[in-house]
């Protein structure tokens, strides 16, 4: 009798270890939050969801391109914070909500500014690429196109209404790079709402550094 | 509660004396489990006791250490407006326009009505609907930003160029739509090109009559309307066509960093930094300052198609690398660790 009474309690003893301490594991599992409390965001972009989150091991270190500090200036010089007056310079934990409450339906874009070439190598989840040498109004056959799609309504008398544009966030590679501020600077120049931009300084370069996830599309 | 009024009910909790375990027979003598567990049904119900008191702690060490994924932080994170400046009227058929589930018809009724209410609580189209935001924040919030908004097409309205470009454009997608049922892969690249052109000759024409991207998405969805034309490839969640498509068929496709005439060698820097910027490895792809030639150092599992791909991004482009190292190779299937490869431009 008394020897059949061990097993039972075994098996439970078993069970509240690991009811206490595998789901405790569990939870320590994931220690590089984004905010507290806030270990990642799920971001639904045209039917497909894409997870924000950071490199849950401790002890990596970047050790790609982004991990080069020194380049030459001209033309990778280092950016003032602000790019343009009336533009919101941001970072990432506004980019997170940009994505979640305006990308998400679709009244704002976010928008990775670099050439085709970098793009492919990696970007913010949920961006779009239009490379900053389209928002230029010289010389560009595209630009009328790309502005009615951002919600821009061209009047008769040939000028730009931009009262229902949308929200626009430009990044390109990080502080050093020319290729967001440049597209700021033309989309202003053509009439633009400049508090309908937000430029993300950071780029490429801090959203690697901080270890937040990147997709290739 | 200030601090010094926890610091005294802690002190109460920590110094009062606990409650007397003497009258407890299980602690009185003995081995506590062979008086106890004499019998069968003692057992069992002593057992199921243990197992509730062992999920109970398992439930509560849970809720404690695990952090809720969506609580109150993200909510108040995610609904800051310091930067999102989205409008509080719902009725703006803009929004609803591309919101999964939301016909036309209920749009024009929507907007029609004008219905001013409160776009979180109320509309459920937010999943932290319930949120209660600080006042300080409240205080804070710009001025509402109205969103991209269209004049929905009516009958009255005749733009009959614009209806025939949007019967191309849904002709197309259904010409997609059969040839991706079929898996016809060899029709489908001039396919898509087709619908490209098609979209893009209607945006150009809306454009020009002073009609928004939004207004065009709805044209289009409109004549989309029951028909289920669009290819599973393209469709958005809900069916339809969406915002980054329509940017899609309006962006150039080839020699995209020649369009706005950009300065040449600004063009060629940005591409050698985006040549690095992609190397796995800073230390592998040196460039030589005064030469200025590139090298690639060889690395465990490289062979040379993948250092062309490292290289030009391209990995059949490895004859190159091989015509230029051939002193060093002994044929185009060997390279040693630690070989210093030139990379010709």
């Amino acid at each position: 009798m008394y020897q059949l009474s061990k097993w039972p309690f075994a098996i439970l003893l078993t069970i509240l270890f690991f009811a206490v301490f595998g789901r405790v594991q569990l939870a320590q599992a994931r220690q590089v939050n984004i905010a507290p409390e806030l270990p990642y965001v799920d971001i639904t972009i045209a039917g497909k969801t894409v997870r924000i989150e950071r490199n849950q091991d401790l002890k990596h270190r970047l050790t790609n391109g982004f991990s080069k500090t020194s380049r030459a200036c001209p033309p990778f010089c280092v950016h003032p914070m602000k790019a343009a007056i009336g533009v919101e310079t941001v970072a990432e934990i506004e980019v997170i909500r940009f994505l979640k409450t305006r990308v998400e339906d679709k009244s704002g874009l976010l928008i990775d500014a670099r050439l085709p070439f970098f793009f492919k190598n990696g970007t913010i989840p949920g961006s779009v690429n239009i490379p900053f040498n389209l928002f230029s109004h010289k010389d560009n056959p595209y630009f009328e196109r790309i502005l009615a799609v951002l919600g821009a309504v061209k009047k008769p008398s040939k000028e730009w209404d931009f009262s229902k544009a949308m929200g626009l966030m430009l990044f390109c590679n990080g502080p050093w790079c020319d290729q967001s501020p440049r597209a700021i600077k033309n989309l202003i120049a053509s009439g633009y709402p400049a508090n309908r931009i937000f430029y993300y300084r950071g780029g490429m370069q801090n959203w690697q550094a901080l270890g937040f996830n990147i997709i290739k599309p | 509660m200030n601090n010094a009024q926890i610091s005294d009910a802690n002190r109460e909790f920590y110094t009062r004396k606990q409650p007397s375990t003497q009258s407890n027979p299980i602690q009185t003598s003995g081995k506590w489990s062979e008086k106890v567990f004499t019998s069968k049904i003692k057992l069992a119900l002593a057992s199921a006791g243990v197992g509730l008191v062992a999920l109970l702690i398992g439930a509560g060490a849970a809720a404690f250490v695990i952090p809720p994924e969506n609580n109150s932080q993200i909510q108040a994170i995610v609904e800051d407006r310091s930067v999102d400046q989205k409008p509080i009227k719902i009725a703006s058929a803009g929004v609803l326009a591309v919101i999964p589930g939301t016909s036309s018809n209920t749009l024009r009724q929507i907007k029609t009505a004008e219905t001013i209410v409160p776009r979180q609580a109320e509309s459920g189209l937010n999943p932290y609907a319930k949120t209660q935001r600080l006042p300080a924040r409240q205080k804070s919030l710009p001025a509402p930003l109205p969103v991209p908004d269209f004049q929905a097409p009516v009958s009255s309205q005749k733009n009959t160029g614009l209806s025939k470009l949007t019967d191309n454009v849904v002709s197309t997608l259904e010409r997609l739509k059969k040839q991706e049922n079929k898996k016809d892969t060899e029709n489908l690249t001039t396919t898509t090109k087709d619908l490209r052109e098609a979209i893009s000759a209607l945006v150009t024409q809306a454009t020009t009559k002073g009609k928004s991207g939004a207004y065009i998405q709805t044209l289009i969805n409109d004549a989309l309307a029951g028909r289920d034309a669009v290819p599973s490839a393209l469709a958005n969640s809900d069916g339809k066509l969406d915002t980054r498509l329509l940017l899609a068929t309006v962006l150039p496709t080839k020699n995209i960093t020649k369009v706005g005439k950009p300065d040449s060698e600004y063009l060629s820097t940005l591409e050698s930094e985006s040549r690095v910027l992609s190397s796995k490895n800073l230390n592998d792809d040196k460039t030589n300052r005064k030469t200025k030639k590139r090298y690639i150092i060889v690395r465990l599992g490289d062979n040379l198609s993948k250092i062309a791909m490292r290289a030009y991004g391209d990995p059949l482009a490895y004859p190159k690398i091989y015509r230029a190292n051939k002193k060093l190779l002994i044929n185009a299937n060997t390279v040693d660790i630690g070989q210093r490869l030139l990379i010709p431009r």
